[in-house]
């Protein structure tokens, strides 16, 4: 009588197979099987995949030393086991590597309106208000870095500001939601009439409120930021949910505006720089700057200026080896075949009242005229953004890391590829 | 709370469930072996302390195995402790939400359904009825009506709340149901009613009428019923024999004319009978799943929901005769001749079923409700304990009396509002506090509960007002080890079920 074995493959083990090739990844430590040749195991791994995750191998199946390596490579990486199936009397049962998400609404698989509707709010949680866009700056950056990350935005010819009864009406409405974290952007914000009447009513809202400032803001308009930074000294005893992003690009070799910000350091109120770079060099003196500014926190952005693809080849592509360093956890996959892990749940307005998702490419409607519930649900329907995988993406849709690397962001769409990294061309 | 925990289910295979990942694995029996002696107390550094000098070594009732595959185990159990398997779960951390004025307002504002006790006569005298002689949390019957005032007051408070920008349920249809006694009894004010809720200007919703009836005076309305596009649930037995509990005040069997009524809706309107009606049954010693499941299929093509007899509230002095009458539903499936038949037509509405799923929806970290809970912030979030719903999440119950409940289903005595001629009564942060101070009595029991994550202890079926109450539903681990391998089981003996309840159950 032949012996046969239950093989299984653990659930913490993310199983791939793209165009017949297959790919293995243990969210425990980091190991990978990649096969691509072998057509037994091939039908081996799908026969699991169908099975959620455990089918009988008999000694005949073993036989072959190609299927027995791989099994063994299997066990060896702590990817899955073998039973001994006279120790058990049955099918043991898995509930499977997939994910499963009732409420989901990909490819039609909508489950109805009704569900959704009910708590639809629930995924909105940041917004980002741009409170003016002037004074007007011609730098490319101020037109085109806030298509890429947080950024100011110095567009305007005139003096648009954002009304800031539209934003408490905004800020309002979404209560109830999932909303934790308001940021606040200019243009240069200090310019903005109504920047102290916001304060009052941000005051009111227990939610992270963060506020981004351009050096040159603070340089251009000292005194507005001199009350500004007294306002929030003040304001630290009695409510700790502010805090600062001070954006910095290259060249800069303006000291002083550390030596601006510092008050509020000591207060303890958190400032964080952000430096955007754009080539090596600015990278390379990264550090010398962080140390010289006296923060603690900082965060750095390469900016793509349409020059400069090289050193995002260098410095911002990634490899296979970068991808599994960073140890994908098992949620993080699930969560990158079905959402973007970078802009789910976030809204930005603009100060012309204009929303968008992350990119600000796709209007999805103006302020006072349709409520965040429907910016919300016409977004969260249509997914333009908050949905955006590689699922569909050339090539990313035939490559095996496709849900081990990072949810497509706004670089992709400034360079106008959806792979920055050196797995395939 | 203790991790992992050990089950293992009848075709003897052994998972090992952490609830600090959320996951179960399958486990070796070498692998098992060594977790038990670390449960037992050896600390994972001297696991191999037994083994050292020993070319192989056996384990009762699975065979010899040699040095290297207890090594290699033994590097498993070091990747599971290294990946958090073995941390304990610091439960009080989880489930340290607590209830908001704001969101007991909120679910107000966004509840799904309205029941109205239009009146509490009843033309019947069901001897297993809730307001019936085994029970004694209810107000008096007292052939009273609901007053249209009452009902008004109630809906202008909470059309205005539905209008507000609290409501977050837009699109969503609120379901007024018409409820008793028997409903039709009070006919004019439904028909009132129906009138006066049409006329009202909903922004973000639209109503729809559903009414729950014994069906004795169904023949008399019926027009409007199906005019009025009803959704009908009547209540339903089985056959004649089968209704021996639902009789007249005289004791006679109302049977013959419900069926007749029945039979007339079905002939004059067999498109609406097909669509809006359904039937709810209640099991007791005088009927069985079997008989049920027979009977509607036959008569009607249609599957019933069939519920227990209540078993909360009961009056200490009828407890034996209430037992006698009570009857269990996987007990009843289990003795029926055609039970795998029966239970692939009733599916979800077999308790077992549901249970399992909701255990696979908690535990098994691969099932997931929402888009949010797959993004690390949102997960991390404390939840309210207990398995009972948010005041008014599910719906509002407003009882002949003006009291105003958040269900029809528990004691009247835990009203949570009070409708008085043009007035609503509701002090949401006295809801808050209320339900807050009840979760406070049973957080010490929470605490130690393995199953708190997936309680579904409803705290009015629990004597609550106690000084010191009792969980029915708490588990030790033992519990929520035997818990965990009786659904294994029955997911090993039928795998299929699992693809069924992923594809075709929502849960809301």
């Amino acid at each position: 009588m032949k012996k046969s074995m239950w093989f299984y493959i653990e659930p913490y083990v993310h199983v791939q197979i793209q165009k017949d090739n297959i790919i293995l990844y243990n969210t425990l430590n980091g190991a990978v099987i990649e096969n691509s040749s072998h057509p037994g195991i091939l039908e081996l791994v799908k026969s699991l995949l169908d099975n959620r995750a455990v089918i009988e191998l008999t000694s005949h199946h073993l036989q072959d030393p190609q299927i027995k390596d791989f099994v063994n490579e299997v066990k060896s990486k702590f990817m899955g086991d073998l039973l001994d199936s006279q120790w058990i009397k049955g099918k043991p049962f898995q509930v499977g590597n997939e994910l499963k998400l009732f409420r989901e609404v990909r490819g039609g698989r909508k489950s109805g309106n009704s569900l959704l509707s009910s708590d639809v709010m629930s995924h909105l949680t940041e917004i980002s208000f741009y409170l003016n866009n002037y004074p007007l700056r011609n730098e490319a950056i101020f037109q085109n870095g806030c298509k890429q990350f947080l950024f100011s935005k110095h567009d305007g010819v005139g003096e648009e500001n954002l009304n800031s009864e539209l934003i408490k009406n905004v800020v309002l409405e979404a209560e109830g939601s999932s909303l934790f974290r308001l940021n606040i952007l200019g243009g240069n914000l200090l310019y903005y009439p109504e920047l102290e009447k916001l304060e009052d009513f941000f005051d009111s809202i227990p939610l992270i409120k963060s506020y981004y400032l351009h050096y040159i803001d603070i340089l251009e308009h000292q005194k507005g930021f001199e009350e500004f930074r007294s306002r929030w000294c003040a304001r630290r005893s009695i409510d700790s949910t502010y805090e600062l992003n001070l954006l910095i690009h290259f060249p800069f070799d303006r000291f002083e505006v550390f030596e601006r910000v510092k008050h509020l350091v000591k207060e303890g109120i958190p400032v964080k720089g952000i430096f955007i770079v754009q080539s090596s060099r600015e990278l390379s003196n990264l550090e010398e700057l962080m140390n010289k500014s006296g923060l603690e926190e900082f965060a750095v952005f390469p900016y793509f200026n349409g020059h400069n693809l090289e050193f995002f080849m260098e410095s911002v592509f990634i490899t296979k080896e970068e991808i599994l360093e960073a140890r994908p956890q098992r949620q993080d996959i699930f969560a990158r075949t079905v959402l973007n892990q970078l802009h789910f749940g976030k809204i930005n307005v603009l100060s012309n009242g204009d929303y968008y998702a992350g990119y600000i490419e796709n209007k999805l409607g103006e302020v006072g005229s349709d409520s965040i519930y429907e910016i919300v649900m016409n977004e969260f329907i249509q997914g333009n953004c908050w949905r955006k995988t590689r699922e569909n993406l050339s090539p990313c849709k035939d490559c095996l890391y496709q849900y081990l690397c990072p949810s497509p962001s706004l670089f992709e769409s400034a360079l106008g590829r959806n792979n920055l990294c050196h797995i395939q061309s | 709370m203790e991790n992992p925990v050990l089950f293992r289910t009848k075709s003897n295979t052994t998972y090992l469930h952490s609830s600090k990942v959320n996951q179960f694995l399958m486990t070796h029996p070498v692998l098992q072996y060594l977790l038990t002696l670390y449960k037992k107390g050896t600390p994972l550094d001297n696991l191999l302390d037994n083994f050292n000098n020993q070319g192989h070594y056996e384990i009762d009732g699975y065979g010899s195995f040699s040095k290297e595959e207890i090594e290699y185990y033994y590097q498993k159990i070091l990747l599971l402790a290294e990946n958090g398997y073995f941390e304990n779960l610091d439960i009080e951390k989880k489930i340290c939400g607590r209830l908001t004025s704001f969101a007991v307002k909120s679910s107000l504002a966004n509840t799904l359904q309205v029941t109205l006790e239009v009146t509490d006569s009843c033309n019947l005298n069901c001897e297993y009825c809730g307001y019936g002689k085994f029970y004694s949390d209810y107000d008096n019957r007292e052939n009273k009506n609901l007053s249209f005032q009452n009902a008004v007051t109630l809906f202008d408070y909470l059309v205005s709340l539905w209008n507000s920008p609290l409501n977050k349920s837009h699109g969503k249809e609120i379901s007024i149901g018409f409820y008793g006694g028997e409903p039709l009894l009070n006919f004019s004010l439904i028909r009132e009613l129906c009138d006066y809720l049409s006329a009202l200007k909903l922004l973000h919703n639209r109503f729809r009428f559903n009414m729950t009836t014994n069906g004795l005076l169904l023949e008399k309305y019926m027009d409007f019923l199906v005019d009025n596009d009803f959704k009908l649930l009547i209540s339903l037995d089985g056959n004649e024999e089968n209704n021996a509990f639902r009789v007249y005040k005289n004791g006679n069997s109302a049977y013959n004319e419900i069926y007749r009524n029945i039979m007339s809706l079905k002939k004059k309107y067999p498109d609406y009978f097909e669509k809006k009606v359904e039937f709810n049954t209640v099991l007791h010693n005088k009927n069985s799943v079997s008989e049920i499941h027979d009977f509607f299929t036959r008569e009607f093509n249609k599957l019933p929901s069939i519920s227990e007899i209540s078993i909360t509230g009961i009056k200490p002095e009828l407890h034996k005769e209430f037992w006698n009458t009570y009857r269990n539903f996987n007990e009843s499936l289990n003795q029926a001749e055609d039970y795998s038949l029966i239970e692939k037509d009733l599916f979800i509405k077999v308790p077992g079923n549901k249970s399992i799923m909701e255990t696979l929806f908690k535990y098994s970290g691969n099932v997931y409700q929402k888009y949010n809970e797959l993004i690390s912030t949102s997960s991390n979030q404390p939840f309210i304990p207990t398995g009972t719903c948010l005041p008014f999440a599910r719906k509002v119950f407003l009882t002949v009396n003006g009291k105003i409940l958040p269900c029809e289903r528990i004691g009247q005595q835990y009203r949570l509002g009070q409708v008085m001629g043009e007035k609503v009564e509701i002090n949401f942060e006295e809801v808050a506090k209320k339900y807050n101070n009840y979760y406070d009595k049973l957080s010490k029991q929470c605490y130690s509960c393995y199953n708190t994550q997936s309680c579904k202890q409803c705290i009015f079926y629990l004597d609550i007002n106690s000084e010191k109450p009792i969980c029915k539903g708490f588990m030790n681990q033992k519990d929520f080890s035997n818990f965990l391998a009786a659904r294994f089981s029955n997911l090993e003996e039928k795998p299929e079920i699992i693809d069924k309840l992923m594809n075709e159950v929502t849960l809301v």
